[in-house]
């Protein structure tokens, strides 16, 4: 009975919407389809031409960007135009049907000629100066064969790369295939997303080979996205919501903004996986005369002019040529291995200047003079260092030493830019020695295997020096101070650093040049157990200008460096008068305030057994939690909100499945009947049931045999009685009443399933765990 | 196992559409309208009918009285109309000497008060004993009326000059206010072919002891759940906190929707009520007795619109909600 009262008795009518399922509006006459889908694709390659760029633009951490751009340019905008050209889509021909047409040519000529361009523009660009500027089979050869040991090159090259053509042809290929590929797919198909597949796919490449270059993958990352995002609403021909984009592409773009920062932050990631850490590089080994041999010739030729110096800044400190790290008892050599690189020089493995403290970056351009042998002198360890076009440059990414890999000619420019470390006298003092086993040996016995008697000695020696002292640093300090107080330095002294001559040093000689001075103090401290190597290069020189500096032969100075943990390489300076001889720039005279008050203050006496501090704790707090072993605050906050969403979305999840099991089995069939109508009324909500609680089980059933239909929707009302009469007349009915409604409500789960998207339902599905907030007026079940 | 019909259901089911298509005869495509009118009269309610002129109120009133064989009296409400017109008058016999009460037209089982907005609130009032108490108290003599008892007001909704509306306390007795409203197309065409069709024309199909019998059966054989009674008072009490009604409903609204609850349930010979009856009838028996503010009323909302909403937001929080 319905009433014809002011009050209007709920109706039932539908009120779900249509399933958008195609092109709104009418449809379309045949050329205006084919005319719309044309533009479609035309436009499409716009999004095409910027994800080829971004996933190109990955290679920045592989090639310097001012040296990748062009070739991204050629490579993505050649293959665009030819593909557009080449795929006849401007004359495409309808079919009877409508529809858009095939396109005239086949896609096999589109391929080969493609790969054609490619060749010629290739050899006419990268490889022009093999042929004089005219592709020929000579420059196709050489660009193939580029193309094959590239890959390999960029593995065993330090990131950035130098910007050779055999190298550029890399990307250069894989942008061009990658934009092809894209090209094609974007004219000849319909997906929206899939003609982005290749340009995800190039994007592999640089992610691989630029696992260890500088910069980050993300913003290419970010930029692909992006362009995706663009390409699937160029070519979707479902008209899009604006007022829903409107509100979900800024959520979207907030939500991946978050994601990229906090992504590479997570923890219980890993490193990325490094392809070139199974590609073995051609180290090479250099074959020069140590540069400590020649420490006696450059000190007879003092005024013999070296090198030039032009640098930025503050008064440069001392120049290291060279890093010797291994001592047979006879001479001190380098273990370096040389490694190709573009001009950067990767950061000491163990060391994180930033975190060991303040780091002064100082900018110096060489001219080199009159210098033997391979190296290259730079301030400290340099962090990149620019040469002239053309210029093979190896690193020992060990050291940091520079090397041409041949002798080094007069009038050669390069510029350095170092990061000068300023010491953390506290963390100093208290600093431990590095595990480093290779750089504490000393050959205890001669070819005979005999012990070596002046091994002894040295450690004899060195035990006296340092009675007293209790910590690394103390002992290398008092060590440097013992030998500069007690030894003299002669420049006319004969040169040697044998155990013998070392012998000789210490026990009566008494003089020397700071080649004796540093290699004792080596092999003094590594009787103690202290890592330690002898450096070789220049004091700062002479000023001769603004800014300019001229360093002689005079200048050379040796000096140890002893290696902390968490610290790297700490020189030290055992060789009398370096200041006096080296005027306002000399390097004991540049040591930070800080270095100088450490020195001073290991020289007191000992002070009460301090644990040595950590590098965590002596780093800056950044977070709150610093040395407490917890992630820092700015961390765990966004963790804990991604835990408590992951509980959350396994509790969505896991909610309607125990609750749909809990109204199955049920005790008694009476619960499992009204059980099986609240199951019902849940997937009804998905349709479109306002899910008030607040509808009568008619109603609901009207409603189910409106949308749903079929056999259950007609069974639905017949099911309605059933509940009222369980729930309002206290009827008992039996197992068969509540099996058949559990048949009728799993036939109306598989119709409700089949309806409503995935996306849909997982959408509802994690609303649906939300505590539920008090109703406020809803519309009736219509 | 299905509950099966009792008699008394069964018995009231029969007579109640026995009256419905009696009545139907005459009144054409309102068979809604019919059986809420029925309903009111069963659950021994008033009802008021308010519409505009012309839509069949008074005949439906008429054709409700001609159905049943008991006695029926119309009052044409005027503004000059007194109490004592309607419920009696006492008179000196100078033959006998004594005093004799003369009974008004409301002593009858069904009283017509044809435009009831259009007598003073005097004689309105006047009724309000007879409506709630039943009885009619004259110079100290109770008179009781006979039973059932129904008044069936109408009043138009338009064309208000020299009316008074009804007061809050009067409207609160009708246990209904519905409409007629216009009758659709076949509905009207079917009323000019048959002009002839008279209220008088009805041959009763039930008298006024069997329509009482009824009327204590459905309060006493319709069952009805505890969820239920839940549910109704929590209905009512939500029309007291919608912020545009200044007045709710009363308890004694609760009562008149239990009533009426028990007697659509018993019309469709169930023993039992549903919720489908709370909702069905929510409406006629409680949006008379809100009072808006006068905001809501200037805004165009109405009773009818505050029930819609609190039935579309009050959940059948029964306890098998799993």
């Amino acid at each position: 009975m319905s009433t014809t009262t002011p009050v209007a008795v709920p109706s039932l009518r539908s009120e779900v919407p249509a399933r958008t399922g195609g092109v709104a509006g009418e449809p379309k006459a045949p050329e205006e389809t084919v005319e719309t889908d044309r533009t479609r694709r035309l436009w499409s390659l716009l999004p095409v031409a910027a994800l080829s760029g971004a996933s190109g633009y990955g290679f920045a951490r592989v090639f310097p960007p001012s040296e990748l751009l062009a070739v991204l340019a050629v490579a993505v905008l050649a293959p665009i135009a030819l593909s557009a050209v080449l795929s006849g889509l401007l004359r495409r021909r309808p079919t009877r049907e409508g529809r858009a047409g095939r396109p005239t040519l086949p896609l096999w000529p589109s391929a080969l000629l493609t790969v054609v361009a490619w060749a010629v523009v290739v050899s006419a660009t990268l490889f022009h100066e093999v042929s004089d500027g005219l592709p020929g089979a000579a420059a196709l050869r050489a660009a193939w064969s580029a193309l094959l040991d590239a890959p390999h090159a960029l593995l065993t090259t330090i990131l950035p790369a130098p910007g050779e053509p055999e190298l550029l042809v890399l990307p250069h290929a894989v942008v061009w295939a990658a934009t092809a590929v894209a090209a094609e797919l974007a004219l000849r198909t319909r997906a929206p997303l899939l003609p982005a597949l290749p340009a995800v796919l190039a994007f592999g490449f640089p992610l691989v080979l630029g696992a260890d270059g500088p910069g980050s993958s993300y913003p290419a990352a970010g930029a692909l996205a992006g362009a995706a995002a663009l390409l699937v609403l160029v070519r979707s021909r479902v008209r899009l919501p604006l007022r829903a984009m409107a509100l979900r592409l800024p959520a979207a773009a907030a939500l991946g903004g978050v994601a990229t920062l906090l992504g590479p932050h997570l923890p219980g990631l890993g490193s990325p996986y490094d392809l070139r850490e199974t590609a073995t590089p051609p180290t090479e080994r250099p074959l020069s005369v140590s540069p400590l041999d020649q420490v006696a010739a450059w000190l007879r030729n003092g005024d013999e002019k070296v090198f030039t110096v032009r640098t930025s800044g503050a008064a440069p400190g001392n120049y290291r040529l060279a890093v010797l790290d291994r001592y047979d008892g006879t001479t001190w050599t380098s273990s370096a291995g040389l490694t190709p690189t573009g001009g950067r020089v990767p950061e000491e493995q163990g060391t994180d200047r930033d975190a060991a403290g303040r780091t002064k970056t100082l900018q110096q351009r060489f001219t080199v003079q009159s210098l033997p042998g391979i190296w290259l002198p730079a301030a400290d360890r340099p962090s990149s260092v620019t040469t002239p076009e053309g210029t093979a440059l190896s690193v020992d990414q060990d050291s940091g030493m520079l090397s041409t890999g041949t002798a080094v000619p007069s009038g050669f420019t390069y510029t350095a830019t170092s990061r000068l470390p300023e010491y953390d006298a506290d963390r100093l003092r208290y600093a431990a020695a590095a595990h480093d086993p290779a750089r504490v040996a000393l050959p205890a016995v001669d070819a005979a295997g005999q012990p070596i008697p002046s091994v002894r000695s040295f450690r004899t020696v060195a035990a006296r020096v340092t009675r007293g002292t209790t910590q690394p640093y103390q002992r290398a300090v008092r060590l440097a101070d013992w030998l500069r107080a007690t030894y003299r330095l002669d420049p006319g002294a004969l040169p040697g650093h044998t155990y013998r001559s070392l012998e000789f040093f210490l026990a009566d000689g008494g003089r020397g040049t700071s080649e004796q001075f540093a290699a004792s103090f080596a092999v003094l401290a590594r009787t103690l157990g202290l890592p330690t190597r002898v450096a070789v290069g220049f004091r700062p020189g002479t000023r001769t200008g603004s800014g300019t500096w001229q360093v002689r032969g005079r200048d050379v100075l040796a000096w140890p460096e002893v290696r902390f943990a968490g610290v790297g390489w700490v020189p030290f300076h055992p060789t009398p008068g370096e200041a006096a001889q080296g005027g306002p720039g000399a390097a004991s005279a540049a040591e930070p305030e800080e270095r100088q008050r450490a020195d001073r203050e290991s020289t007191k006496p000992t002070p009460p057994s301090t644990p040595p501090r950590t590098p965590a704790e002596a780093a800056p707090a950044t977070g709150g939690a610093s040395g407490t072993g917890m992630p820092p605050l700015w961390l765990t906050v966004p963790l804990a909100l991604l835990l408590l969403a992951t509980a959350y979305a396994l509790y969505a999840l896991w909610l309607p499945y125990s609750r749909r099991s809990g109204r199955r089995n049920g005790p008694d069939a009476r619960h499992r009947v009204l059980g099986a109508w609240r199951q019902i009324e849940d997937r009804l909500t998905e349709i479109g049931l306002p899910a008030t609680g607040a509808h009568t089980a008619q109603e609901i059933a009207a409603f189910g045999a409106r949308h749903v239909g079929g056999t259950v929707g007609r069974r639905l009302p017949d099911l309605a009685t059933l509940v009222n009469e369980v729930e309002y007349a206290g009827r008992r009915p039996d197992s068969a009443a509540a099996d058949a409604a559990w048949a009728d409500c799993d036939a109306l789960e598989k119709t409700v399933r089949a309806r409503v998207p995935h996306r849909t339902r997982l959408l509802r599905l994690l609303r649906s765990a939300a505590p539920r907030r008090r109703r406020g007026a809803r519309p009736p079940v219509r | 196992m299905t509950p099966p019909p009792t008699d008394g259901t069964a018995r009231l089911a029969k007579c109640f559409h026995a009256l419905a298509d009696n009545v139907e005869r005459v009144v054409k495509g309102k068979r809604d309208t019919i059986e809420l009118a029925l309903t009111c009269l069963f659950a021994e309610g008033h009802l008021l009918v308010e519409d505009v002129p012309g839509t069949g109120k008074t005949t439906l009133a008429r054709c409700l009285a001609a159905s049943i064989e008991a006695e029926f009296a119309r009052v044409q409400f005027t503004p000059d109309l007194l109490p004592s017109d309607i419920t009696g008058v006492t008179v000196y016999r100078q033959n006998t000497g004594v005093f004799e009460f003369l009974p008004g037209p409301v002593f009858a089982n069904i009283v017509l008060g044809d435009e009831i907005n259009r007598a003073s609130p005097k004689t309105q009032s006047a009724l309000l004993e007879v409506m709630e108490e039943r009885r009619v108290t004259a110079d100290g003599t109770t008179h009781p009326v006979p039973r059932p008892f129904m008044v069936l007001a109408t009043q138009n909704s338009v064309d208000m000059g020299g009316t008074y509306p009804l007061p809050e306390a009067q409207l609160d007795r009708f246990l209904m206010r519905i409409t007629v409203g216009y009758p659709d197309h076949t509905s009207e065409v079917s009323v000019l072919k048959e002009t002839g069709a008279d209220p008088e024309s009805l041959a009763p199909v039930a008298t006024a002891q069997e329509i009482a019998e009824l009327i204590a059966l459905a309060a006493a054989e319709v069952q009805v759940a505890d969820a239920l009674y839940d549910y109704i008072v929590r209905v009512v009490a939500a029309t007291r906190a919608v912020p545009d009604v200044r007045l709710g409903a009363s308890p004694r609204g609760s009562v008149a929707l239990l009533r009426a609850v028990r007697v659509r349930a018993a019309s469709q010979s169930r023993p039992y009520a549903f919720p489908e009856d709370v909702k069905a009838l929510a409406g006629p028996v409680l949006a008379h007795r809100l009072i808006l503010t006068p905001e809501a009323e200037l805004s165009g909302r109405s009773g009818a619109d505050v029930i819609e909403e609190v039935l579309a937001t009050v959940e059948l929080n029964s306890g098998a909600r799993l």
